[in-house]
């Protein structure tokens, strides 16, 4: 299932880093541009293969050193509700970063 | 029943509470506040009813009149008295001026303020008290109030309690700009709390905006270090430090925004209030 992220969330950018806002619940997080990047890509068009394979791409690394980090992020953004599909996202098996 | 006419800014506030150590905590903080600003304004009167649920949860509620002024303010069991009054200071303070509030503590020199943000035993009371007697107009050291139109701060002066084992860390020398209470401080039980007089008389006509934000930390004998924080880590500690977010939502994160884009924020680790009340002079005295 691709996620998506929930359209009343709202975003604000500062120096290195992007605030996420949740209204409903009233919190707020800090993202870094990676995490950001991730969270941008969760517009219901991306599975999570396809969004490490861009970020990969972006940050000029391999899908398969970032597809760990990507499954993490996706599983700590549907914990926190920020996604519409209350399906989680499939494990994506990694192998080890010597 | 307790009833004690309380003056807040522009208003008149009418306290009525069956719950005696709410009242003790609320009468602290406003006692001294500002009876010259207190214009024949309507009266405001707050109820802090104690109820309890089907599963024997203890909550209170509070209520304000005129009605509809408060949509309700339900706390969850337990809370402190002394959290039940920041709430109303809070409250209070956003209805009678569009302002933001900060659980903290302020100062300024000249129109040049500094807001001391963290946890409770942090150290921002003892901090404020060194910095008060180096001639630091003392607004606060619980309730910090800024416009959101201009971040102006509201000085909400009460009497500062101390605990005993922070008495220690103050510089010796008396407090000669501030009206202590000397009969508070020997002879007593020690772990009986050091309340002190009124602190500090700043007129509700004396402004000053913050120029920076200052997270203290003590940590027994360590020299005055400073660490600049960057932007998200600033705005986090902040919203951790506001008891307006949940009122204001978007427009509060904007505000708290607003602040973190345009003030050093700085995690001030120190182990003597006279060192650290001159680490914030310097930071404030680079802007």
């Amino acid at each position: 299932m691709n996620p998506l992220i929930r359209q009343d969330l709202i975003f604000r950018e500062l120096e290195g880093c992007f605030v996420v806002y949740d209204p409903v619940c009233d919190t707020t997080a800090v993202l870094n541009v990676q995490a950001a990047a991730v969270l941008d890509f969760c517009d219901g068009t991306f599975n999570p293969d396809q969004i490490a394979a861009e970020l990969a791409d972006t940050f000029g690394t391999t899908a398969a050193a970032v597809a760990g980090q990507v499954n993490s992020l996706l599983q700590d953004f549907a914990a926190k509700g920020w996604l519409q599909s209350p399906g989680s996202a499939p494990v994506i098996e990694v192998e080890p970063i010597s | 029943m307790n009833v004690l006419n309380l003056h807040l800014l522009e208003k008149k506030v009418r306290l009525e509470t069956d719950w005696a150590e709410a009242f003790e905590a609320m009468t602290q903080i406003f006692e001294a506040s500002l009876p010259d600003a207190v214009p024949a304004a309507a009266d405001l009167t707050v109820t802090v009813a104690k109820q309890q649920d089907g599963r024997g949860r203890t909550w209170f509620q509070t209520h304000c009149q005129p009605a509809n002024a408060l949509q309700g303010m339900e706390t969850e069991e337990p809370l402190s008295p002394l959290s039940l009054a920041r709430n109303l200071c809070s409250w209070a303070a956003q209805q009678t001026r569009e302002t933001y509030v900060y659980h903290g503590a302020a100062l300024a020199q000249d129109d040049r303020g500094v807001l001391l943000l963290g946890d409770s035993g942090s150290g921002k009371t003892t901090l404020a008290l060194e910095m008060a007697r180096r001639g630091w107009a003392f607004y606060s050291d619980e309730v910090v109030a800024l416009a959101l139109e201009n971040r102006a701060m509201t000085a909400f002066p009460r009497r500062p309690v101390l605990r005993r084992d922070v008495w220690s860390l103050f510089d010796p020398g008396p407090f000669p700009s501030l009206p202590l209470e000397p009969a508070a401080l020997p002879n007593e039980q020690p772990a009986a709390p050091l309340r002190l007089a009124a602190v500090g008389a700043v007129r509700p006509s004396q402004v000053a905006y913050p120029a920076a934000v200052v997270f203290p930390r003590f940590e027994a004998g360590a020299a005055p270090r400073r660490e600049r924080l960057d932007q998200g880590s600033m705005l986090l500690a902040m919203m951790g430090a506001s008891c307006s977010q949940p009122i204001f939502k978007v427009r509060g994160l904007d505000f708290v925004i607003d602040i973190v884009r345009q003030l050093p924020g700085y995690l001030l680790t120190y182990g003597r209030g006279g060192d650290a009340a001159a680490e914030i002079s310097s930071i404030v005295s680079e802007r």
